[in-house]
C-alpha cells in the first residue's frame, strides 16, 4: 500500500515528531516571560507591525486555502479560486474596525466583552452560541484536515494525523500563550508562502497554464466558465462568509486588542494583501488535476495529491510542511481565542467575577486543554467534507456582520434588534443551506440580518453612549 | 463564456509574483521592528 503514497509512513511520522517537538519547544521558550493573564492572553497588548501582519495573514491561511481552495477550484473552476481570494476582503475591511475596537475598548479582552457591554445579555448569550458553533466547526475542520493530509501523503491512519496536530498545537499554545501563537504564526506565514510559491513554480515548469486551459476547454469547460451559476453564488456567499468569520470571531478581536494602537489597521491591510494571491496559486494546482489524470477519491485531497504526483517525494514533503503550518497557524489561534472566551465570558462573567489574575491564567490553560480534547472527540468520526462543515457555520456567522459594524459605529441600534437580527439571520441561512445549498447560507443570513438591523436603526429613538464601553470594561 | 488562456495565465502568474514578494516584505518588517525593539 505504501507505494501508492508520496511519503512512507515512517517519513510522515518523522516529520510530525520533528515539527511537533520544534513548535512545542519554541512555545515553551516564548512563554517564559508570561507573568500575567494579560501577557498570556494578549501578549501584553504591544504587538508590532511585522508580527501583527504575519499573524493576520497566517491565521487566515487555513485548511480553507491549502485544502479547500483546491477542492473548490476542482468543483467550481476559476470562480472557485477567485471566490476564495475574495475572502481577503474580510481582513481588509476589518482594518478600520480593528482601529475602532482599540479606541473604544483599549482594556477589553474579547468580542464577547463588546457584545455584552454594547447590546446586553440576551444578545451576548446568542453571540456566544454563534461563536461556539463557528469555533467548533473550524476547530473540527482543522483537526480533520490534519488527518486527511497525513493520510493523503503518507498513508498513515487519519486518526493518527488528526491526533498529532491537535497535541502539537495544544502543547505550544498551552506553554507559550498568545506570544507563542503569533511568533509561530510569523514563521509559519513565511513557510506557507515560500512553500506555495515553490510548489506552483515547479508545477509550472512541468504543466503550462495554456495546456491546462486547453485540456479543461475540451473536457471540463464548466471549470473555465465565467457564468457558472453555482460558482457565482459561491463567490458572493464566500465574501459574506469571510466577513462574518472575521468580524465576529474572537480570533480577530484578540488580535485587534493585542496590537499596538497605531498598528492594527495597517497590519490587517497588509495581511489581507499578502493573503490575496494564495488561494489562486493553490487553486491552480487543482486546475491541473484532470490533465495529470488525477481524480481523487475525495475532493479535498486534490491539492496534496497533485503536488505529490508532480513533484514526487520532495514536493510531498513541501506540501506536508506548508499544509501543516497552515493548519497549525489557525488551530493555535482558535484554541487561544476560544479559551479566552471561555475564561473571560463564561468563567469570569458567569461563575467567578472576583477571580484573581492567577486564577484566570490557570483557567485559560485548562480551557485550552479542554477545547483540544473536545475537538479530538468530534474529529473521531470523519463525518463531513471540510467545505461542507465550514459552510454550515456560514449561516451563523454572516448574521453577525451588521450587528458588529453598526455596534461599533451606529449608536442607534439597540440590543433587541441586534438579537433579532442574529437569530432570524441564522435561521434564514440554515433554511437556505438545507433547501438550496451551502453556497447561499451566508448570503441569506446576512441579507435578513442586515434588513432587521436597518429597521432597528430607522425605528430606534435611543442613542448608545460610547463612554459606557470603556466604563464597563473598567 | 470561458476565460481565455491569456487571462488565466496572467491571473496565475501575477498572483505567483505577488506571493513570491510577500516573505521579503515580512522579513524586512521584522528586522525593522526588531531593531526598534518593537516586536512586542
Amino acid at each position: 500500500m505504501s507505494s501508492a503514497y508520496a511519503l512512507t509512513p515512517q517519513l510522515g511520522l518523522t516529520l510530525v515528531v520533528l515539527f511537533g517537538a520544534g513548535w512545542i519547544a519554541f512555545g515553551y521558550w516564548l512563554g517564559r516571560s508570561n507573568r500575567s493573564h494579560e501577557d498570556f492572553a494578549l501578549a501584553g497588548r504591544q504587538v508590532g507591525l511585522a508580527l501583527a501582519a504575519a499573524t493576520a495573514m497566517a491565521t487566515w491561511v487555513t485548511s480553507n486555502t491549502t485544502l479547500v481552495a483546491p477542492q473548490l477550484t476542482y468543483q467550481f473552476g476559476v470562480w472557485g479560486m477567485v471566490g476564495y481570494s475574495f475572502a481577503a476582503l474580510g481582513l481588509l475591511l476589518f482594518a478600520p474596525l480593528a482601529k475602532r475596537i482599540k479606541q473604544l475598548m483599549p482594556g477589553g479582552y474579547t468580542a464577547g466583552d463588546f457584545v455584552r457591554s454594547r447590546y446586553g445579555k440576551p444578545a451576548w448569550y446568542l453571540f456566544l452560541v454563534i461563536s461556539a458553533v463557528y469555533a467548533l466547526a473550524w476547530l473540527v475542520s482543522l483537526g480533520m484536515a490534519g488527518g486527511i493530509l497525513l493520510q493523503a501523503l503518507s498513508g498513515l491512519d487519519y486518526h493518527l494525523g488528526m491526533t498529532a496536530i491537535l497535541v502539537i498545537c495544544v502543547g505550544y499554545t498551552l506553554f507559550g500563550g498568545f506570544k507563542a501563537v503569533i511568533a509561530t504564526d510569523f514563521v509559519q506565514a513565511v513557510i506557507i508562502i515560500i512553500g506555495v510559491v515553490v510548489v506552483a513554480g515547479l508545477l509550472l515548469t512541468q504543466v503550462s497554464v495554456t495546456s491546462v486551459h486547453e485540456q479543461l476547454t475540451q473536457q471540463h469547460p464548466q471549470l473555465l466558465d465565467l457564468l457558472f451559476p453555482a460558482a457565482i453564488m459561491f463567490l458572493f456567499n464566500n465574501i459574506f462568509f469571510g466577513l462574518g468569520e472575521i468580524f465576529h470571531s474572537n480570533v480577530w478581536w484578540t488580535r485587534a486588542l493585542s496590537f499596538k494602537s497605531q498598528v492594527g489597521a495597517k497590519a490587517f491591510v497588509l495581511g489581507g494583501l499578502l493573503w490575496l494571491p494564495i488561494p489562486i496559486v493553490t487553486g491552480f494546482i487543482a486546475l491541473a488535476a484532470p490533465q495529470l489524470g488525477i481524480f481523487p477519491p475525495s475532493a479535498d485531497m486534490v491539492g496534496p495529491m497533485v503536488a505529490a504526483a508532480v513533484l514526487g517525494k520532495v514536493g510531498a514533503v513541501v506540501v506536508f510542511v506548508v499544509v501543516f503550518s497552515a493548519l497549525a497557524s489557525s488551530l493555535d489561534s482558535l484554541l487561544a481565542a476560544s479559551a479566552d472566551l471561555l475564561t473571560r465570558d463564561v468563567y469570569q462573567q458567569q461563575l467567578r467575577p472576583q477571580a484573581n489574575d492567577q486564577q484566570l491564567l490557570k483557567v485559560n490553560r485548562y480551557s485550552i486543554v479542554a477545547l483540544g480534547i473536545l475537538t479530538w472527540l468530534l474529529c473521531l468520526p470523519q463525518l463531513a467534507t471540510l467545505g461542507a462543515l465550514l459552510n454550515f457555520a456560514g449561516a451563523f456567522v454572516a448574521s453577525t456582520i451588521m450587528p458588529i459594524i453598526l455596534g461599533l459605529y451606529q449608536p442607534k441600534l439597540t440590543g433587541s434588534y441586534a438579537t433579532a437580527a442574529m437569530l432570524l439571520g441564522t435561521c434564514a441561512g440554515l433554511v437556505g443551506y438545507l433547501l438550496i445549498g451551502f453556497y447561499v447560507a451566508a448570503l441569506l443570513s446576512c441579507l435578513i440580518s442586515s434588513s432587521i438591523c436597518m429597521i432597528g436603526v430607522i425605528r430606534s429613538r435611543s442613542r448608545f453612549d460610547w463612554q459606557l464601553l470603556q466604563q464597563r470594561q473598567d | 463564456m470561458l476565460i481565455s488562456a491569456e487571462w488565466l495565465q496572467g491571473l496565475i502568474l501575477s498572483c505567483l509574483v505577488l506571493a513570491a514578494v510577500a516573505p521579503l516584505v515580512l522579513l524586512l518588517l521584522w528586522v525593522r521592528d526588531w531593531r526598534q525593539q518593537g516586536l512586542w
